[in-house]
């Protein structure tokens, strides 16, 4: 097997030789910190690659597992020297493993039973919110599971809560906004957001059509496709890259906006991956992917944040940098005027307040001891600034930091930059 | 492959978890951060000084080399099995074992993070000096088996002028303690010197006693621009007249000023010889009367241009030029090669032209930065290792920076060890009487030569 062999990985083998075997990745890689065994630092998974490309390795169990064992928070992207862009690298390793050896069977069902068949993407939360319920008891968003299924579930102790309906389904097409109309922006909501925290997509809407925008959320928007992207399930992303563009293509809008860092990192850098060689979407995907902001991208680039009044009282906040908004679309200064623009509001800055909290998407199921390790040194961190609220700008961080607290019994809040604004915005 | 009985004799001894055999395994643990690479035939990570002592114990019993690592970060290929055998990671030794505050010592396992260590003593007023820059990967353990230096070594001495103490597991397996804890400790022979820097080949270190100092209350970062390379080489060696010992003395050439420029664009001095980056630490009125004395001097001496940081965010900018230094030239072709010269201080200017004089002749990029305080150099090279004639090229001129270092008293290695990169210029260096010492000790110690066998020597 040679460099024919894997496509996806063999487009971007000139990364893997950049590496220069410095090994500065491991002082900033979370997993590697946490277990200190090459094979979960970027340099071993490039010798890895390496050594596959050059025929040296085949693919195996082994080699898939270690490119598993990764969070794709790409802090050893710009803590290495010699520049590799490490987020082609392990990603396209998946999908060239899922073409060798194939995807396992749960999430061929996931991806391209459900993420993949709009249809069923749209009415089957009633079922499983219902069928959710018998697993555990609620808990402030979370299901608390019973020990007998977390035993089965690897000792996950808490599920994400499913709505039982869509929040795509409540929503109008088009949302008004209170006064005059200054421009027209397409909302995306992603997967969380959609059947989990609700709250976010809610507050988002509510925040623009109180400052002037008037706005649009198509209903044939699906999944970003990041699941199966990150998980090697190139063609299930394509279908899905494709059917999100064509969405937001047949409505005209100025931006698309959305409160969720994984689905915006996406479209701005994975689709580019994706897409490269699609000659349908030549044309669509720059003009799409030039129009999507983050919230708080558009909040402070876009509309200035000016149109809103802010009310406050003193308090001291934590912010924890996702790594989706931190490390690949480079969103660090914006959420932070955000909070800084609420009066009496005091952002303490973390020690390490962008490194990842060990989510990961499909990472936090995969490996939950490992996921629960690393998010057990954010939230020892977030404690040390002793906040009254702690805020993040995606709902998978949000998820993973509620639940650590929920674990360790404490009572802090956990909310999203949009929803943090909104209950300290005037009217 | 290591044989299947060996296999399971180590599964006995050590958790099955923390015994690889898989060829990803041994591709992963095949390399360190020099250019050399070969393929162990098992890898272990022992948890505990019993799991090292009997995992050591089997294989010299069975005649099986036995390759120490840390982080892998070595430059001169200390941590590649070349014999093949077993890798021994120590990552998973990785407690601070405890810091006694009023003793000033900090008691580690190996696999402590030299970056782990500031961090937990810092909120307590106390430092460890030894700074390489790989702090934020290598481990302690590595830092002693290299005898690693650092940019703060010209005013606070290297890692073995910090080790108070060992524990050691030798080749045949045995578990011995030498030094102590305290800093003044003539007791029988300093054993503890001679497990610092002997990289890995006497014994694995599975703990460490180190002697930790108060952290000074201020600091303040100058820099000063030269025209000419022989006056910044001259502040350097002058400096101490003015009483004055720096915690920094960081020399960069014309070459890397340039290469840093091209990279990161900060405006830096693209006509310059030479910049000198200087730090001086202590107390708040001390740092600011040592300060003003530096940046006069350094202007008497010639500086056209010196900078002065009036606080911490002025001060990470003025050190992002010497940061970027490894970043910029690691870009620049595809394989970087970091030497490690050192001269007496007083020589610097003279070597630093020297490699520029042979980088010319052999027609190799060669930039030049260096620990200026200690005369420690780090000619960078880059080139491309896919080229063979390119590469044939480097090597008559690394031979060259060598023959050219001895002869101006210095030595091959200053902070990176010698490895498999140096071992045909030992002799340049040392006399043959010494190498015989040296390969004594090894025989005694290590009789079935089963302890990182082929470095260092030929």
């Amino acid at each position: 097997m040679g460099v024919r062999d894997f496509q996806e990985v063999g487009r971007f083998c000139q990364e893997a030789l950049k590496c220069i075997n410095c090994g500065l990745c491991q002082g900033v890689c979370p997993v590697y910190k946490t277990t200190g065994e090459e094979g979960t630092s970027a340099r071993g998974k490039v010798n890895l690659i390496k050594s596959l490309l050059q025929g040296e390795l085949q693919p195996s169990k082994v080699s898939t597992r270690l490119f598993y064992l990764c969070l794709l928070c790409y802090a050893c992207r710009d803590a290495c020297p010699a520049g590799v862009n490490t987020e082609r690298l392990w990603i396209t390793a998946r999908e060239d493993m899922a073409q060798e050896l194939g995807l396992p069977l749960l999430k061929r069902l996931i991806f391209r039973g459900f993420l993949g068949k709009p249809r069923i993407y749209n009415s089957s939360p009633r079922v499983a919110a219902l069928g959710q319920r018998i697993l555990g008891r609620r808990v402030d968003g979370l299901l608390r599971v019973w020990p007998p299924f977390s035993k089965i579930l690897k000792g996950k102790e808490f599920l994400p809560l499913l709505s039982f309906t869509p929040l795509l389904k409540q929503l109008p097409e088009v949302i008004p906004p209170v006064d005059k109309t200054r421009m027209r922006v397409g909302f995306y909501l992603g997967c969380l957001t959609n059947f989990i925290t609700q709250q976010i997509g809610r507050s988002l809407i509510n925040v623009l059509t109180k400052m002037g925008v008037e706005v649009v959320v198509p209903k044939e928007q699906l999944c970003c496709g990041a699941p199966p992207f990150n998980n090697g399930d190139f063609r299930t992303a394509r279908q899905l890259a494709r059917r999100n563009i064509q969405a937001f293509e047949k409505v005209s809008v100025d931006w698309i906006v959305t409160g969720c860092a994984t689905c915006g990192s996406a479209f701005k850098i994975e689709y580019e991956i994706l897409l490269r060689d699609d000659p349908k979407l030549k044309k669509s995907y720059p003009e799409f992917k030039a129009k999507v902001k983050d919230i708080s991208e558009f909040l402070v680039d876009v509309l200035g944040l000016s149109g809103i009044k802010m009310k406050g009282k003193p308090r001291r906040v934590a912010y924890h940098d996702s790594c989706h908004l931190y490390h690949t679309q480079k969103i660090i200064d914006q959420p932070r005027e955000i909070i800084s623009s609420i009066p009496g509001v005091k952002l303490v800055e973390m020690t390490d307040m962008d490194r990842c909290c060990g989510f990961g998407g499909s990472f936090s199921l995969m490996f939950p001891g490992l996921s629960s390790h690393i998010s057990e040194y954010k939230l020892t961190r977030i404690l040390e600034t002793d906040p009254e609220v702690v805020i993040a700008g995606s709902p998978g961080c949000i998820l993973q930091i509620r639940e650590k607290i929920h674990q360790q019994g404490l009572n802090l809040p956990v909310k999203h930059t949009i929803e943090f604004l909104e209950e300290n915005m005037e009217g | 492959m290591l044989d299947k009985k060996i296999v399971k004799e180590l599964n006995k001894i050590l958790d099955p978890e923390n015994v690889l055999t898989s060829k990803e395994a041994l591709v992963l643990y095949s390399r360190d951060a020099s250019r050399h690479h070969h393929l162990p035939d098992a890898v272990v990570m022992p948890t505990t000084t019993q799991g090292v002592s009997r995992v050591l114990r089997l294989a010299n019993e069975r005649g099986i080399p036995v390759t120490p690592r840390g982080a892998g970060t070595n430059l001169s290929g200390g941590a590649v099995p070349v014999s093949g055998g077993i890798v021994m990671v120590l990552t998973k030794l990785n407690k601070i074992m405890d810091i006694d505050e009023e003793s000033l010592i900090a008691r580690v396992q190996p696999g402590v993070v030299n970056s782990d260590l500031q961090k937990a003593l810092e909120p307590r007023g106390l430092f460890f000096p030894p700074d390489p820059a790989s702090l934020s990967v290598s481990t302690i353990g590595g830092n002693v088996a290299e005898g690693a230096g650092g940019p703060r070594g010209m005013k606070y001495g290297v890692t073995k002028d910090y080790v108070l103490g060992l524990e050691v597991v030798l080749p045949t397996g045995e578990i011995i303690r030498t030094g102590g804890r305290t800093v003044k400790n003539v007791t029988g022979y300093d054993l503890t010197r001679l497990f610092i820097g002997s990289e890995g080949t006497l014994g694995v270190i599975t703990e460490i006693t180190l002697r930790i100092l108060p952290l000074p209350e201020a600091k303040k970062t100058l820099l000063a621009v030269y025209d000419d390379l022989g006056k910044a080489a001259e502040t350097v060696s002058q400096i101490h007249h003015q009483g004055i010992l720096p915690v920094t003395l960081e020399i960069m050439d014309q070459g890397s000023i340039r290469c840093v420029e091209e990279y990161a664009k900060i405006g830096l001095p693209v006509d310059a010889e030479a910049i000198l980056l200087i730090e001086v630490d202590g107390s708040r009125e001390t740092v600011e009367r040592e300060a003003l004395q530096v940046e006069n001097f350094c202007r008497a001496q010639g500086a056209r241009e010196v900078n002065v940081a009036k606080d911490a965010k002025e001060a990470d900018r003025l050190w992002e030029a010497r940061r970027s230094c490894f970043a910029a030239m690691a870009r620049r072709r595809p394989t970087i090669i970091v030497e490690d010269a050192t001269v007496p201080r007083g020589k610097l200017a003279q070597m630093m032209n020297k490699v520029k004089q042979i980088a010319e002749k052999h027609k190799v990029e060669i930039c030049t930065i260096a620990h200026a305080g200690d005369g420690n150099l780090h000619p960078q090279i880059m080139t491309d290792e896919s080229d063979p004639e390119e590469m044939e090229r480097v090597e008559a001129a690394i031979g060259e920076i060598f023959r050219e270092t001895i002869a101006l008293g210095g030595t091959l290695s200053g902070e990176h060890g010698i490895g498999l990169e140096k071992k045909k210029f030992l002799k340049l260096e040392i006399d043959p009487g010494a190498i015989e010492v040296m390969k004594k000790i090894k025989k005694a110690l290590d009789p079935k030569n089963i302890l990182n066998p082929d470095k260092i020597w030929e």
